[in-house]
């Protein structure tokens, strides 16, 4: 593994989306765990193991949110399916930052505190997904149906 | 006790770590490769999956550190059962034991679907 370099600089990428204190506690010990798993000569992280680590840093990022407070303050309005990563379901709320995560189970979660690289990352996917638009919050003369999955 | 744990069936992964623990302390290449060993191949962990798993049997003290080395300039952090964790794994698989002759009774009979 001499020309390794790049290969642990890219995952070290990757890790720097998990939160500070995960970080602080594992980053080196994956780091060790990812090497040890690469090929001879790899250059890039395999997309699945990128993936994996991206809807796990999102998972762990994310602060749940009950269902009372969904109902609450946010009103969700419009709630959109779509699958960025295999078993793994981000549902958005209409302009609230709010999304759905379904790994072993479904979590609510909150954009809000989630690191910026993350977000962008999010964001950017909404954007391929045409999404966006779609999801523009309710304004007081456009009153939104009540979503019937609340 | 093990407040996370308690709630809902445990996760193959998980099943699976505590598994490759239960002959010993491991660090997580090794139950990675272990993980796949007693799987036949068929269960292979990703290092988030994995690290994600460890990060809350830890938290629910299911798990502990047992000793940390540097290899290679690396940090290598081996995991072991806690007592906690060895009863966990033993109810769980007792269960799954249970379900499997009930499944297998079943099937054996005449007319079943098993000859």
């Amino acid at each position: 593994m001499s020309d390794s370099a790049g290969l642990e600089r890219r995952y070290g990428r990757l890790l720097a989306l998990y939160p500070a204190a995960f970080r602080s506690e594992h980053e080196q010990e994956i780091l060790a765990v990812l090497m040890a798993g690469a090929d001879e000569g790899q250059q890039r992280p395999r997309t699945a193991e990128a993936a994996n680590l991206i809807k796990h840093a999102l998972w762990i990022s994310a602060r749940p949110i009950s269902r009372d407070e969904l109902r609450g303050p946010f009103r969700i309005s419009v709630l959109r399916g779509v699958n960025y990563w295999p078993r793994t379901a981000l549902v958005n709320g209409a302009g609230t930052g709010l999304v759905e995560i379904k790994l072993d189970r479904q979590k609510w979660v909150w954009l809000g505190p989630l690191r910026a690289p993350l977000r962008r990352l999010i964001v950017s996917a909404e954007d391929q997904s045409g999404l966006v638009a779609a999801l523009d919050p309710p304004t007081a003369d456009s009153p939104s149906p009540a979503d019937p999955s609340l | 006790m093990l407040p996370s744990m308690a709630q809902r069936p445990m996760q193959e992964a998980t099943f699976m770590i505590l598994t490759a623990l239960a002959a010993g302390s491991q660090h997580g290449y090794g139950i990675i490769t272990d993980v796949k060993a007693i799987s036949g191949g068929r269960v292979q962990l990703k290092a988030g999956t994995l690290y994600a798993a460890l990060d809350r049997l830890r938290a629910d003290k299911v798990i502990e550190v047992d000793r940390e080395e540097i290899v290679d300039s690396r940090l290598r952090r081996y995991y072991r059962l806690t007592p906690d964790g060895a009863e966990l794994l033993a109810a769980e698989a007792a269960r799954l034991q249970a379900n499997a002759v009930v499944a297998l009774s079943r099937l054996k009979p005449a007319g079943g679907l098993l000859t």
